[in-house]
């Protein structure tokens, strides 16, 4: 049992004890990066691109009559670090806030002493105790495509590329989400709806034709497919000249929408919320 | 010069939203961000009108249902309208779906929107709008906060916004457009294209004067006014058969 002296005070390393009931408590994070952008953008396989006036080389992204191309903006790494950074003072201050709430008789010791073994295992108790608790979260599942293959998403070591799921291939829109999906698996959706025969041919076109000729397709076989699902079907993927489409990577896109994005949003808040925490328990100096 | 379709799409990013509908099937997304900003879900769900002058047509309606009226009747009007001529094309054996007349033209719709608030006038005994009724139509309009573009906490033009802009711009005539730049609020879009609207039925020129030196005046809401007060004139049911005919034809 060490003891450890500071001001002639006298404190007993058993009496430094980790708060269990503290360990979940919330810090004030301003809003998270990446959804708190104040434009239309793209999160595909972990890159971020953004409409823009510029070349159309990665992709492009028409609105109405307006035909945009899409620009590969900061990483989520990028944007992690630049919102730690900008946010630097409020959240070292909150880290030192969480570690005296939450190991208890720890704002008594001397930060100047040397680092104990006793320092050394709380730093990672605690460390492993945050990781628990935040296993807790309850992540969206994995988007499932069909029509891209796999998802390899960029290993940029940020939270949002390692630990958000659901975020695989989406466009982000007034803090909206939307799954991108391509058109045989936007097709899909409807399959029931279609004369068997007819489905299996039209999925194999999907493949190699325009969204323009799948439209006329489906325009020319109404006979084959329930009346009622007709304009749902065909309307997204092209109505008119006033269409919207979305190509990157080679494939076009439909945007379909999921869910507000606020649910998302605090998954990622609460993983950057774990992440800060681990880094404060890692940097107790005792 | 101020680009219309920028200033627009600016004010429109700004706006509060009248409601979070998304149509998962059927519209697009800069569609659905359209009816979010401008279009109330009253509206929304009741009117069916040709493809082409739909989005006028709903901006027309919203206008008029919220601003003026502050009463969504007019759409149930509309609604049962376009059903009852499904049924005549229906009974007839020949449903052209939205080629047909059941799908309204922007034409009927004004026309039928003017008779409605024209009944409700002669209902309730008098000639005009009475002074207290368009003071409550003004308080309404006021009730659209304009938005301050030059606050720092305004939201930026962003290029899918300029498409927007573009989208609302273009439901307005190219001789009016230009009266979008000094819009500042969504009862100021809305009252432009309920004017335009009107403007593109009516006959008497002197009334037509009237509501272009108001616009030119960017009184926006004068204008939908006196816009208002023409189309009661001129509005009838000879004109909406006349219209539905012109459709069918």
């Amino acid at each position: 049992m060490a003891k450890v002296v500071r001001g002639g005070n006298m404190f007993f390393e058993d009496d430094i004890r980790i708060i269990d009931s503290e360990l979940d408590i919330p810090l004030n994070l301003p809003a998270p990066p990446i959804f708190s952008r104040d434009e239309l953008q793209i999160v595909y396989n972990g890159h971020v691109y953004v409409a823009s006036r510029g070349s159309q080389s990665t992709g492009r992204i028409k609105a109405y009559t307006m035909t945009f191309g899409l620009k590969e903006t900061d990483s989520p790494k990028v944007q992690e670090d630049k919102y730690l950074s900008d946010n630097s003072t409020s959240i070292n201050k909150q880290k030192q806030d969480f570690i005296e709430r939450v190991v208890n008789g720890i704002a008594d010791i001397d930060p100047s002493l040397p680092k104990t073994r006793a320092g050394s295992q709380i730093s990672q108790e605690l460390a492993d105790r945050i990781s628990k608790v935040y296993e807790k979260i309850n992540k969206p599942q994995k988007q499932n495509p069909m029509g891209k293959g796999l998802i390899t998403k960029l290993d940029d070591g940020s939270v949002f590329n390692s630990e958000m799921q659901g975020c695989e291939r989406v466009l982000i829109l007034d803090r909206k989400i939307y799954d991108l999906l391509t058109i045989p698996e936007y097709v899909s959706i409807f399959q029931n709806s279609f004369e068997p025969k007819f489905y299996k041919e039209l999925e194999k076109q999907c493949q190699n034709l325009s969204p323009k000729e799948i439209s006329r397709i489906i325009s020319e076989n109404t006979d084959k497919i329930h009346r009622k699902v007709v304009p749902k079907v065909r309307n997204k993927i092209w109505h008119s000249d006033r269409s919207s489409e979305l190509y990157l990577d080679g494939t076009c896109w439909i945007p379909q929408y999921r869910s507000s994005g606020g649910g998302l949003v605090q998954i990622y808040q609460l993983l950057l919320e774990k992440k800060l925490k681990i880094e404060a328990a890692r940097s107790i100096k005792w | 010069m101020v680009d219309e379709r920028k200033h627009v799409g600016e004010i429109v990013k700004n706006l509060m939203p009248l409601h979070d509908l998304e149509y998962k099937v059927v519209f697009n997304l800069h569609e659905n961000t359209f009816f979010q900003r401008l279009v109330s879900k009253d509206v929304l769900e009741k009117v069916r009108a040709k493809p082409e002058e739909y989005f006028k047509a709903l901006i027309f309606l919203d206008y008029f249902s919220r601003v003026i009226d502050n009463d969504c009747s007019v759409c149930d009007n509309l609604e049962n309208l376009s059903k009852a001529l499904r049924d005549q094309e229906r009974a007839r054996n020949e449903d052209k779906g939205e080629k047909g007349p059941s799908y309204l033209t922007l034409e009927t719709v004004v026309f039928e929107t003017g008779l409605f608030a024209k009944e409700k006038l002669v209902k309730s005994g008098r000639k005009d709008i009475a002074k207290k009724e368009e003071s409550e139509i003004k308080k309404r309009y006021l009730q659209e906060k304009p938005v301050d573009l030059s606050s720092p906490d305004s939201r930026k033009l962003d290029p899918f916004y300029e498409a927007i802009g573009e989208m609302v711009s273009s439901q307005v005539s190219d001789k009016l457009q230009p009266y979008l730049n000094s819009v500042k609020s969504r009862a100021d879009i809305g009252a432009i294209v309920f004017a335009d609207s009107v403007l593109s039925v009516l006959q008497d020129k002197v009334s037509i004067q009237e509501v272009q030196n108001k616009l030119a005046m960017n009184d926006c809401y004068s204008a939908s006014i006196s816009a208002l007060k023409a189309l009661m004139k001129e509005s009838s049911i000879p004109k909406i058969q006349s219209s539905i005919e012109k459709n069918g034809s």
